[in-house]
């Protein structure tokens, strides 16, 4: 699985494929203010980037790719 | 004069400025990609897609709505969009986005028309000085004391000032471009100097090189002559149409004539009058028309939500599926055995019982797994439209292609052997079969060709067939060509009906052209698709009217992965049957049985049927029951035609995973492949058509 749930903590790690982006969406309902941990995945599908700029949570590193950086331009930082 | 995209002014000043030193002066690309909304259900990822495209200097991604609540979402529709700068040139972006051309827009842009200033106006009597020294540095060529002047007044500039980012894009176009562009260093300076922004020059668009037009001209006009869905029609000529009048606008070419050349390629979806305007030569297009049946409406509710699998994890859930299936059979061996070795009925019903549970069970599981496996035909009929066109044209034939059923289903694997054969089909009716357009006229038919491909559902069985109203096969050529290369011989072949004759032309290196062309004679022949489609589990059956048309019919099974077979005893032995190949059984009592000639035959429904012996075709002894009140007899079809099968008796009826033969057994004639029986025997299944 490419994503799991610590908590308040969701860590994405790998290759995230438009297969988790359901997934990941059912899990974040359940998490309040989540706080994204994008530091080992190497790429997100963009159904995945979607489900985490709708879950307006937060995120614990900025990433570093360009166009991770630009689509997560609107989440905060911790 | 064309501006450059509203878009841009949203990037970050910081981007602008580190795309504007990158491009070091030259012309950028500029894109904007809005993906469809349904995009993932067709395993795009525009994400994905945007980060592989060439040399992009800046990027900015946007929700194209207001971003609802989490629990609101849908997470598998695409609402992002991207707009980036690319150092490559447009043609090269174009080529990126190729597969998502019509959500895409690309402008060439000068490297200046970034440099938009924002900020609020500040006051003061410095930035007046500073405008009249720039001048004079200017003029003089000063580049060291501009650089100077502008870090001063860059140091005391309140930063979020309109003319702070006016000194920014100084800086940047004099490390980049010196001192040159004095329109842009007189914009850039009374900027400064009045703390006023005015819109960078927009450049004239240059003009887009001939060959460039012509070439994006040619497809789009393909593009539209290539038939889609009838309901998507208006809005795919609207987009041609545009792009056309902007690729003629953009060439510096006259539209002089332009209205009625689109309106042919509208109506008629003849693009011999834009062709001719953009100065290509005439040539034999084959208006290609396909009755495309229109997709479902979405529901109401919204799409529906699919997932995309890989392949590899339903081919694995299906041949453990498989593999279930057969373990499954091992059950009802059991229970016979319970009964017969150890005597006890209770526990051999007991177990019977069980069998039949897992069975249904394994049923359902077997069905849903092959749903998720379907796949419309239309997978493989789509390159058809453009195959066709292209052979046509290449062959000078006016060629219309008719499609029909493309929403039949089949298994994906079943699709996949099916394409290669009927490429070879279609290639050979419009090479073999129809004729050219002098031809045809002089035959009094229309100038135009049809070849239809149909796909329907029997039984469990999906049949596409391939007809054309050509010229036919020549059956006495095919006669005289199956004698000159020793495929038959003479009196065999005066024997033949014509429609065995004409199916000739499925034996090996048979080919009725002397010379062999690039399209369908290239060494492999009818006997390649044959061999394919048989090999997948299906037949080939081929239709001939001289002078009218052929067709040629591909039957192949619904799915490859299960089949059910029914075992009989031969001799001792048991062997498999496709279920498929059966069309009844019955018990033929000895006197029923006619002799004529040498052969033997029986009277089924008013009909006579040859009947063969399992036993004499496998070469084995024992099965001739004397003085048996009567036969079993299991009806097959073989070609279209029907056979009696004399067996020593019938037994059970299985599904099963049936193997090819493979290492000393493979190329073993008569038998097409082997399979597990319950007790873990191999049982051999048989090639009717092959042995028979």
């Amino acid at each position: 699985m490419p994503f799991r749930v610590e908590g308040s903590r969701v860590i994405l790690e790998g290759h995230c494929s438009v297969e988790e982006a359901p997934d990941l969406f059912q899990a974040l309902l359940a998490v309040e203010q989540p706080v994204f941990a994008l530091q080992h995945a190497e790429t997100l599908h963009t159904a995945v980037a979607q489900v985490l700029i709708a879950a307006r949570g937060r995120l614990e590193t900025r990433p570093t790719e360009r166009t991770l950086v630009a689509c997560l331009a609107g989440l905060e930082t911790t | 004069m064309r501006r450059a995209p509203a878009w841009i002014g949203g990037l970050a000043e910081a981007e602008r400025l580190a795309a504007f030193r990158a491009a070091r002066g030259a012309k950028l690309t500029a894109f904007a990609f809005d993906p469809e909304e349904d995009c993932f259900f067709r395993g795009d990822d525009p994400l994905g897609m945007v980060r592989n495209a060439p040399e992009v200097l800046a990027l900015t991604v946007e929700p194209n709505r207001p971003v609802a609540a989490l629990d609101a979402v849908d997470p598998l529709m695409c609402w992002l969009t991207f707009r980036g700068l690319s150092k490559a040139s447009p043609g090269v972006v174009a080529e990126h986005f190729r597969y998502v051309a019509e959500r895409v827009e690309i402008v060439e842009i000068a490297a200046s028309e970034l440099a938009l200033l924002s900020g609020a106006r500040a006051e003061g009597p410095v930035f007046r000085d500073f405008a009249a020294l720039a001048r004079r540095q200017l003029a003089a060529g000063d580049a060291a004391g501009l650089a100077r002047a502008l870090a001063t007044l860059s140091g005391i500039a309140a930063p979020t000032s309109l003319q702070a980012s006016a000194l920014r894009w100084c800086e940047a176009y004099l490390v980049t471009c010196g001192l040159s562009r004095p329109a842009e260093w007189e914009r850039l300076i009374a900027a400064v100097e009045t703390g006023v922004a005015s819109d960078p020059t927009p450049q004239a668009a240059a003009p887009v090189p001939a060959d460039l037009a012509q070439a994006l001209a040619l497809e789009q006009i393909e593009a539209w002559e290539t038939p889609g869905e009838a309901a998507l029609e208006p809005g795919r000529f609207a987009a041609t149409e545009h792009t056309l009048r902007a690729l003629f606008a953009a060439s510096g070419r006259s539209d002089a004539g332009l209205d009625e050349a689109l309106a042919a390629l509208r109506d008629r979806r003849d693009g011999e009058l834009l062709r001719a305007r953009l100065g290509l030569h005439e040539r034999a297009v084959a208006p290609v028309k396909a009755a495309v049946v229109a997709p479902a409406a979405p529901e109401a509710s919204g799409l529906p939500r699919v997932l995309r699998v890989d392949q590899g994890k339903i081919d694995a859930i299906m041949n453990l599926v498989a593999e279930l299936i057969v373990a499954k059979n091992s059950l009802s061996y059991l229970a016979e055995r319970a009964e017969r070795e150890y005597g006890s009925r209770a526990m051999s019903r007991e177990i019977k019982d069980a069998h039949a549970v897992i069975d249904r069970i394994t049923q359902g599981l077997q069905v849903g797994v092959m749903s998720v496996r379907m796949l419309p035909v239309s997978h493989v009929l789509q390159r058809f439209p453009r195959l066709v066109r292209d052979v046509a044209r290449a062959l000078g034939k006016k060629v219309e292609l008719v499609v029909e059923g493309d929403d039949t289903e089949a298994d994906k694997n079943v699709l996949e052997s099916l394409a290669d054969p009927l490429i070879h089909i279609v290639r050979n009716s419009l090479d073999h079969g129809l004729e050219t357009p002098q031809e045809r006229l002089a035959a009094g038919k229309p100038a135009h060709g049809t070849v239809r491909i149909a796909a329907h559902n029997a039984s469990d069985f999906v049949v596409i067939e391939v007809s054309d109203d050509g010229r036919g096969i020549d059956v006495a050529r095919v006669r005289q060509k199956a004698v000159e290369r020793g495929v038959a011989s003479p009196d065999r072949v005066r024997e033949m009906s014509d429609a065995e004759a004409a199916n000739l032309v499925f034996l090996p290196g048979f080919s009725t052209k002397d010379e062999v062309s690039d399209l369908s004679g290239r060494g492999v022949g009818m006997d390649v698709v044959r061999s394919t489609v048989v090999r997948a589990g299906g037949e080939v059956v081929l239709r001939n009217e001289p002078g009218k048309g052929a067709t040629v019919a591909i039957r192949l099974p619904l799915t490859m992965a299960v089949t059910r077979i029914v075992t009989v005893d031969c001799a001792g032995r048991l062997f498999g049957i496709p279920m498929d190949a059966i069309a009844e059984t019955l018990r033929l009592p000895e006197a029923a049985i006619r002799h004529v000639g040498g052969s033997e035959a029986f009277v089924l429904r008013n009909a006579v049927v040859p009947l063969a012996r399992l036993s004499e075709r496998l070469g084995l002894e024992g099965d001739r029951h004397e003085g048996a009140d009567d036969e079993a007899v299991m009806v097959v079809n073989i070609g279209g035609e029907r056979v009696g099968l004399i067996v020593d008796g019938f037994r059970e009826r299985m599904e099963t995973v049936v193997k090819p033969l493979a290492g000393v057994l493979e190329g073993l004639a008569g038998f097409s492949g082997t399979a597990m029986l319950g007790d873990g025997r191999v049982l051999l299944i048989l090639d009717l058509a092959e042995l028979i």
